[in-house]
């Protein structure tokens, strides 16, 4: 066992033995070149011109109002492309272009993360195929025309529910046909070792920009709460503050319909020890080991596995873990809107959800800071289209 | 000897690879008994998974539809207790079907059911070596993969498996095309310099002309796509004669 691989006893490589090579030549490449100074110089760079960093670190007054409790959002919606994603795909992408490749691929479920690779791609003139679910193609038909748009070639998946999973799937699928040429970008926390720890230390910008935004501010967080699904925007805010045990740490995960349902995405919640897609975690699996269909509304959530580290983080008791159903997000998603003029992204809605749980219960008026991972702009027809109790996928 | 060491002894091996429960459990259980008088030396069992990554489409949808028949590990231990062969068996399962049975009433159950090793295609060496001492003490070969691009890690691989090594053909899930001769070549001569165990090549064999042409330098050719559409085409009996075909 490598123990680099491992948070605890979550992690790992159970991928296809062809696979191996690529992702040594990837940990090799991360520690000698994303730690040299020349490609941290160039990234912090197009990070702040290109994808317009550092995001804002929004006080919401009239949520604060609302909910009697200091309400500070991480405005990640902000960034180029329109979520989180756009770091930790530029990274990679710059990554695989100073590694001599030409070619990236790349999963997506709500299409966030494909826009963001096929962006980072037509910015550094990559070739770029993104693999994408059937059901997630037609929900999202607005990220696939933008994909396609910037150049990417867009290829749906029919099998299964024609969601995240398979999506990912197939994307290993192909990776492993032309292992020796493609890099593959993957888009969430997860995957074998070292992609889930690579999304962490490229998302961890988010978590590092909030800390001093909030000292800047004279502000000492009480809780820190972010949404769920592989958990890359969640590992992003959450890693600044782990260290500090006087801060509670929050992951909100989709309910669905209900976790009493058979149609939700709660994979920490309901999840049990498993394997998928390469890594050690907790997964949404039958007695045998088949990984089960999942549900939520929001297609960057719908995944019956979870990043190892909030495995481990749930493991060890750091964070909580809790779930928001469909109903409660689409509400949450219509009160900041109302209230802040901000429409945030279905998956984001999540972790602002979780405030209606959350705020009546504490004694002392509190600073919860929200990472609003997305903007909702993908989202408008599920939004106009939402009837309490629909199915999707 | 034991009936691996045996399919190789004096001969090139043939190996086949079906899932099971694929059209059903009764043809699978079918196919089995006919083994010995197949031309197959060495079947791999197939337990059909959700998510298999190393699979092409062909396998992977007939895993899926078995599975959506209702196929478990518990169903294919049932049906192997109904097969008799004096050919060697051996497992073909994804390791999240092995963690959720538990390792060891996994590996007891198969040496029950006469299952003689086993291969885990999304469980590389680094992942293997707890598993591996268990096989050990149920007696059950962990035939270990070894790809062209196993390289530098080659020589790890080789120090700990058993029973034979599969050798894979094609860079890419089942179903694809075969590297070139020469990265074959290459690959099987340093494994022969580095183990006395016999080499198969799986990956890329589909019919009679790759097969002559894998025996001229490995122990055993490996079928499985092929086979996969055979049994979904002709019933066992038939099926068998058509594998003969593939191998002669």
């Amino acid at each position: 066992m490598n123990a680099k691989a491992y948070f605890g006893k979550y992690g790992g490589q159970f991928v296809p033995e062809t696979v191996m090579s690529a992702l040594n030549e990837l940990e090799v490449a991360y520690e000698k070149i994303a730690s040299s100074d020349e490609f941290k110089a160039e990234l912090n760079e197009l990070l702040r011109d290109y994808v317009g960093r550092p995001s804002p670190l929004y006080h919401a007054k009239r949520l604060s109002e609302h909910y009697g409790h200091d309400i500070y959002l991480k405005r990640e919606d902000l960034n180029h492309t329109g979520a989180h994603k756009i770091n930790n795909a530029l990274a990679q992408a710059l990554l695989a272009k100073k590694m001599g490749k030409k070619k990236v691929l790349a999963e997506t479920g709500a299409g966030q993360h494909g826009v963001a690779t096929a962006t980072a791609a037509a910015l550094l003139g990559l070739e770029c195929d993104v693999y994408m679910g059937e059901c997630d193609t037609k929900r999202q038909a607005l990220n696939v025309y933008k994909m396609q748009l910037l150049g990417a070639n867009v290829v749906p998946i029919s099998d299964g529910l024609g969601t995240l999973k398979e999506a990912t799937t197939a994307a290993i699928q192909a990776w492993v046909n032309e292992i020796e040429t493609r890099f593959y970008v993957i888009g969430s926390a997860v995957g074998p070792h070292p992609y889930p720890k690579i999304v962490r230390d490229f998302q961890s910008i988010i978590g590092t920009e909030a800390k001093a935004q909030l000292d800047e501010k004279g502000v000492k967080a009480d809780y820190i709460i972010a949404c769920v699904g592989g958990g890359s925007n969640a590992i992003g805010i959450f890693s600044a503050f782990l260290d500090d045990l006087s801060v509670n740490i929050i992951g909100v995960e989709a309910a669905g319909l209900g976790i009493e349902t058979k149609y939700h995405a709660a994979t920490l919640t309901k999840g049990a020890d498993g394997i998928i897609h390469g890594m050690k975690t907790i997964v949404l699996q039958d007695e045998f080991g088949m990984i089960l269909p999942v549900h939520s509304i929001s297609a960057g959530l719908d995944y019956p596995g979870v990043g190892p580290e909030h495995a481990h983080l749930q493991d060890i008791g750091r964070v909580s873990y809790y779930a928001v159903s469909d109903d409660e997000c689409i509400n949450a998603l219509r009160l900041l809107s109302k209230l802040e003029g901000i429409i945030p992204a279905i998956e984001s809605s999540h972790a602002l959800a979780y405030l209606d749980k959350l705020c009546p219960t504490l004694q002392k008026r509190s600073n919860i800071v929200v990472n609003v991972s997305g903007r909702g702009d993908k989202d408008m027809h599920t939004i106009m289209d939402y009837k309490k109790g629909t199915i999707y996928g | 000897m034991d009936k691996i060491a045996n399919a190789f002894k004096g001969k090139k091996a043939n190996i086949g690879y079906i899932v099971a429960g694929y059209p059903s459990l009764e043809y699978s259980k079918e196919f089995l008994n006919l083994l010995d008088d197949s031309v197959l030396d060495i079947i791999e069992i197939g337990i059909p998974y959700s998510d298999p990554l190393a699979d092409g489409k062909l396998i992977a949808n007939a895993a899926f539809q078995a599975c959506h028949n209702g196929v478990n590990t518990t169903k294919v231990f049932d049906m192997l207790k109904g097969v008799k062969t004096s050919k060697a068996l051996v497992f073909l399962v994804y390791y999240n079907i092995i963690l959720a049975y538990g390792e060891d009433k996994f590996l007891r159950q198969s040496l029950e059911c006469g299952i003689s090793g086993i291969l885990v295609p999304d469980m590389p060496y680094e992942e293997s070596c707890e598993f591996a001492l268990k096989c050990q003490q149920y007696g059950i070969s962990l035939i270990r993969l070894i790809a062209p691009t196993s390289t530098k890690r080659s020589k790890e691989i080789l120090s700990g498996s058993s029973g034979f090594i599969y050798a894979v053909g094609s860079l890419g899930v089942t179903g694809g095309e075969q590297s070139s001769l020469d990265r074959l070549k290459d690959m099987i001569e340093f494994i022969k310099d580095n183990t006395n165990l016999p080499v198969a090549i799986g990956f890329g064999v589909k019919n009679a002309s790759d097969v002559k042409k894998v025996k001229e330098y490995a122990d055993g050719a490996i079928i499985g796509t092929k086979i996969v559409e055979i049994t979904s085409k002709f019933d066992p009996q038939t099926a068998h004669q058509k594998i003969k075909e593939l191998f002669e």
